[in-house]
């Protein structure tokens, strides 16, 4: 009698354990299947994000200027930033200016063509 | 007031609606002709939506095999005159430079470096601390313009032109950054190659994105 | 396509992408900050125009006394002396940016139309 409750303990025992185990392997295929959903939703993000820096690079400093009658800008900052950008070109003139005597290799690549 | 988005072979057109939903239009003279589309009021762009709805229209443009000469971004003139003596008075400038362009796109290429901050160490003997700082930054560039030449010479030869894009200050931080006009055939083998470089030069980050509109080959016609 | 698609060109890419996350943050500003120019408070924004013409200089004459050292027609003593001036100037810049709490890419300007600065 003792025997025969043991054996029905036991198999309940070992019915739990495989339970607990499936389930433990569930969890970590869950697990594993979310890291990878979020691994590839962050990389996805990413290209995204990787895209339009470089898209934006593009659109701020690439593309034909027409100096059209019109300038969509605050006109005051504008102003501002066009000197600046004209003192540094000058300096950057006179720096390729001085630096062209100077540099014995020169630059390794194509100059930028802006 | 019309917004300019491009300038192209005539016929070219493109199905993408232009900026805020506009219809865009084609305003030709000769033989060119620019894409636009018109508004009252025209804000500057403060949001990336500006971007992707300017170069949609520039992409549709292109997607036949029509020369496309991108604009940048918030381009806009009072009207149709002078849309067309723009087209006019920049002909041959423009024919040139689509000429150049016709049937490529670029790609861009990002060098990463994960070049040492801290001064080189120098030899004994060779001077102070100023001496070691002008020479540790010194090495430095040169180490770094190294690793973006073994990679910028094999992406040249299958390119038709490329381009080093100004310094910027990310530079500073050991981020290159490469333009190549590219064949739109040689796209594909164009990335491939840059796989293989990332895979033979692991210290190198490497990002490539594209096939973009030629935004950095049509400056010279600035 | 759909707009998911049309935004993801990233063809290959290896290595941290995260290095554009900071300058993705950078870009949106500087968009923004097109139309808004005046909407940082006033001490930081004076602060980051003023230490960034400072960091244009500094970067134009680095370079330059680089390419100086490089071509060999400096004295022993003038690179010393060069360099001693950049390395002050360097911790200097330093020190600055961390007094009003500015990053190395916050010392950049888009110059709208006209692109950016650095």
């Amino acid at each position: 009698m003792t025997a025969e409750r043991d054996a029905i303990d036991r198999s309940r025992r070992a019915a739990a354990a495989r339970r607990e185990r499936t389930r433990a392997a569930y969890d970590a295929r869950r697990a594993a299947d979310r890291r990878r959903h979020d691994a590839s939703v962050r990389r996805a993000r990413l290209a995204r994000e990787v895209s339009l820096v470089d898209l934006v690079d593009r659109l701020l400093d690439g593309g034909v200027v027409i100096h059209g009658d019109i300038t969509i800008a605050v006109a005051d900052v504008d102003l501002l930033y066009v000197g600046l950008r004209a003192l540094v070109s000058s300096v950057e003139n006179m720096e390729r200016e001085l630096g062209a005597g100077l540099s014995a290799k020169g630059p390794a690549l194509a100059a930028t063509p802006r | 007031m019309l917004y300019v988005y491009a300038i192209t072979d005539p016929g070219a057109s493109t199905e993408a609606p232009g900026i805020g939903g506009a219809r865009v239009t084609a305003v030709r003279e000769g033989d060119l002709q620019a894409l636009v589309s018109a508004h009252e009021r025209l804000e500057p762009a403060t949001g990336v939506d500006r971007l992707w709805e300017h170069e949609a229209v520039v992409e549709g443009a292109g997607a036949g095999g029509a020369g496309v000469l991108p604009l940048r971004l918030d381009s806009a003139l009072a009207g149709e005159d002078e849309v067309r003596a723009l087209l006019r008075e920049r002909a041959d400038e423009f024919g040139t430079v689509l000429r150049r362009v016709r049937g490529a796109a670029e790609l861009s290429v990002r060098v990463g470096l994960a070049v040492a901050e801290e001064p080189a160490p120098v030899a004994p003997g060779t001077g102070g601390a100023g001496t070691a700082y002008m020479l540790g930054r010194l090495e430095r560039a040169r180490r770094a313009e190294d690793l973006v030449r073994a990679v910028h010479e094999p992406l040249a030869e299958l390119a038709r032109e490329h381009a080093r894009l100004g310094p910027t200050l990310s530079d500073r931080r050991g981020q290159f950054r490469l333009a190549y006009l590219v064949e739109r055939g040689a796209v594909e083998p164009f990335r491939a190659r840059v796989e293989e470089l990332a895979e033979s030069q692991p210290e190198l980050q490497l990002t490539c994105t594209g096939p973009w509109p030629p935004y950095s080959f049509v400056g010279s016609a600035a | 396509m759909s707009p998911a698609a049309e935004r993801d060109r990233l063809l290959a890419g290896h290595g941290d992408l995260d290095l554009f996350g900071r300058e993705l943050a950078r870009l949106d500003s500087a968009l923004r900050g097109r139309l808004n120019a005046d909407r940082e408070s006033l001490e930081k924004g004076l602060a980051q125009l003023v230490l960034t013409l400072v960091e244009v200089i500094r970067q134009l004459l680095e370079r330059q006394a680089l390419r100086r050292v490089e071509g060999g027609s400096l004295s022993a003593a003038e690179v010393e002396r060069l360099g001693e001036t950049f390395l002050l100037l360097a911790e200097r810049m330093d020190e600055l940016k961390e007094a009003f709490g500015l990053e190395d890419e916050d010392l950049n300007l888009d110059l709208g139309p006209l692109g950016k600065l650095l």
